[in-house]
């Protein structure tokens, strides 16, 4: 529901078919846009200006290894304040809300459940075979698992497409090209 | 004479023919498979035709080289997951043609504009060697400066219409570049003392991530897993939509055999260029660029394989690689007894021209070989989303996994896909990030190159009036910036205007 509002809110219309101005004034900032991406990019900015900084007093050439990052993180900063200045002529769309609602809304709009239950299991998987779990095992776990909890119906049909993915995977990168598996 | 039958010697020698014929076809598979990349082919290859003749052997890693450069097409059409970064530019239209139902159509003008542009770069290669290995020996480390920031021109086409974001995006995509050692002093980069990210960020990797995994987890928001049916009644294009197209190609085909002809600049380069090329001459697309636009795949394609015979010509004449494969194909070259290099048309002649027919021979089986199993690889698309992005992620982790066996490789692609996933959420493209991690390090490495080679900053600057390459590449980057800008456009539209109007007062 939350989704359907906000994708309402967007302008369905191409961008370029609209005068610029006029798409400024039909155009709602997402939950977060305003100071949640400016801060994050901004934090990433400093933090690699800051390193880039100290690479260059350690060797203070324009050809040295400091210089180069530290112009692009620079540029970087100096491009998100200029992005923050321009979003403030933009509404929000979770303008009016109290801090509490405001901080819901994002995490609704950011973390839809079906994406954020995907990508823990993702990272499940991730860690299951950076614990040392063989390829062949964490793999058709995860996709049949992924699989039954977005269609939860069709337990057969989902094992049988798990079972031609991952025999296909190893044939392929195992047998044929000697490729080894995590 | 003599020519015209070392020309004709894979057609006197069946093995051969049957060698570029089978490293075509793998090559358009392995290339369609995330992870698989062209590079790694050849190099798999190379120890296998260690005792082969080194006609046999150039045979087939050619045909996997040029197979595998078109091949990287399908998986950015069909699953928005390029096989090879030069393969990125074609999945920004091609992947909104299959979400269309038109993967078919998408393969099909891939497949034909794939064939056209690499037999051009065959023939640049044929006439144009001693030509082109010239300029591209004068090419100084500020022009390949010049040519990244040209890359990087791109972002205006990526940017969703806003400039300041899309360089954001690159901004980060060059830093994240830079983690990791540093190729020109050895010095660990933004490691934040972690061993394992000394390796750095493979640019494979953050493509799959960044278009793979990211469109996992914004398509999966909702559980509406509504099937795209797929059109495969019209693979083949039509005659009329080739001519359509011709002149286009043409272009685009030059921009990659010359791009392709400069050492450590390739195929992306040259398929991203043509992509910019494309969306700023192409006046009134069907569909606009970004939602499905033929020109979209046109320009990349023609380009990319075009490049695959510009990357021959500096290997086979001034015995400088022009891209990976090519300096593998060269290594195993050297194995064979061969030397390619400044004396190669005096000393194996024969080996230039037959390195010409094979390139000849395999674009022209790419047509046939490309258009086998598009119904099948169309059919993929219409698994239901359900199921089809879990088997997107594992792919996804199998690629990101087998481009150097690293596990800490998944953690980055699963990174690098949430950081996606944030950007278009946030309503900021993330295709400058990949081009940002491409060319950073052909930007950094040449500007203090150039910053050696020209004495400082000065110099480096003074270089760009007094090198002619240098002057005209500036002048041209100066057009690509200039011509995005208001005030350019509206002035244009006067002159034109201007004009237009001369015209219809003299004709009344």
């Amino acid at each position: 529901m939350e989704d359907k509002k906000l994708a309402s809110a967007q302008p369905e219309t191409p961008a370029e078919q609209l005068p610029a101005e006029e798409e400024k004034k039909k155009e709602t900032l997402v939950p977060g846009g305003r100071y949640l991406s400016t801060i994050l990019f901004l934090l990433f900015g400093v933090v690699f200006f800051v390193q880039s900084v100290q690479m260059f007093i350690d060797d203070p050439r324009p050809q040295g290894y400091g210089t180069f990052p530290m112009i692009v993180s620079g540029l970087l900063i100096v491009l998100t304040i200029i992005d923050f200045i321009e979003k403030t002529q933009i509404k929000s769309s979770i303008a009016g809300l109290s801090f509490k609602d405001k901080f819901v809304a994002i995490i609704k709009f950011l973390f839809p459940i079906n994406s954020f239950v995907f990508l823990l299991m993702s990272i499940a998987f991730y860690v299951a075979i950076e614990l040392g779990c063989p390829f062949l095992i964490a793999a058709p776990v995860f996709l049949l698992g992924s699989m039954c909890y977005l269609i939860p119906h069709n337990i057969v049909k989902n094992l049988i497409y798990t079972a031609v993915i991952i025999a296909a995977i190893y044939a392929i990168f195992t047998l044929l090209f000697k490729v080894s598996l995590p | 004479m003599d020519v015209l039958s070392y020309l004709a010697t894979p057609f006197t020698d069946p093995l051969m023919l049957v060698a570029v014929a089978l490293g075509t076809l793998a090559g358009v598979y392995v290339g369609a498979i995330p992870g698989l990349t062209g590079t790694m082919a050849v190099s798999l290859l190379v120890s296998l035709t260690f005792g082969w003749s080194t006609n046999v052997a150039l045979a087939a890693m050619i045909g996997v080289y040029i197979g595998a450069v078109f091949g990287g097409s399908r998986s950015a059409i069909l699953l928005n997951i390029p096989g090879a970064p030069a393969a990125v530019a074609t999945g920004f239209d091609g992947y909104p043609l299959a979400q269309k139902g038109k993967a078919a159509q998408a393969l099909g003008i891939t497949t034909t504009m794939s064939c056209v542009g690499g037999i051009f770069g065959v023939l640049c290669l044929a006439f144009l060697t001693p030509l082109v290995s010239k300029i591209s020996l004068n090419f100084s480390p500020v022009d390949y400066f010049l040519l990244g920031v040209m890359g990087l021109m791109m972002i205006g086409a990526l940017g969703g219409g806003s400039m300041v974001k899309g360089l954001m995006g690159a901004c980060v995509g060059v830093l994240l570049g830079r983690v990791g050692m540093d190729n020109m002093s050895g010095v660990v980069r933004f490691t934040f003392g972690s061993t394992s990210l000394m390796a750095g960020v493979p640019s494979v990797v953050a493509m799959i991530g960044l278009y793979g995994f990211s469109e996992a987890l914004m398509q999966l928001k909702s559980r509406d897993f509504t099937v795209v049916k797929q059109d495969v009644k019209r693979i083949v294009p039509q005659f009329k939509e080739v001519v359509k197209h011709f002149w286009l190609t043409l272009r685009c085909s030059t921009i990659g055999m010359v791009v392709g002809a400069l050492p450590g600049a390739g195929g992306t380069v040259a398929a991203l260029l043509a992509y910019d090329h494309a969306r700023r001459t192409t006046k009134n697309p069907e569909v606009p660029f970004g939602e499905g636009a033929i020109e979209g795949l046109v320009a990349p394609e023609s380009s990319n394989n075009a490049a695959v015979g510009g990357a021959f010509i500096p290997m086979l004449t001034l015995g400088v690689p022009g891209d990976a494969i090519t300096a593998i194909i060269m290594s195993a070259l050297i194995v064979h007894g061969m030397q390619p290099g400044p004396l190669l048309m005096q000393n194996s002649k024969d080996l230039f021209y037959i390195v010409v027919s094979l390139c000849l021979i395999a674009n022209i089986l790419l047509l046939p070989f490309g258009l086998t199993g598009i119904r099948l690889f169309a059919k993929f698309v219409e698994i239901p989303k359900g199921r089809l992005f879990p088997i997107i992620v594992i792919l996804a982790v199998t690629g990101a996994y087998v481009t150097n066996n690293l596990t800490i490789h998944i953690g980055w692609m699963l990174l690098f896909g949430f950081l996606g996933y944030l950007l278009k959420k946030f309503k900021y493209p993330a295709s400058p990030l990949v081009l940002g991690i491409v060319l950073g390090n052909m930007l950094e490495t040449n500007m203090r190159n150039g910053l050696v080679a020209f004495k400082g900053v000065g110099g480096f600057i003074g270089s760009i009036f007094t090198r002619p390459i240098t002057f005209i590449l500036f002048l041209v980057l100066f057009y690509f910036a200039v011509s995005r800008m208001r005030w350019w456009k509206a002035m244009m539209s006067k002159i034109k205007g201007f004009f237009k109007g001369l015209f219809t007062k003299k004709k009344a």
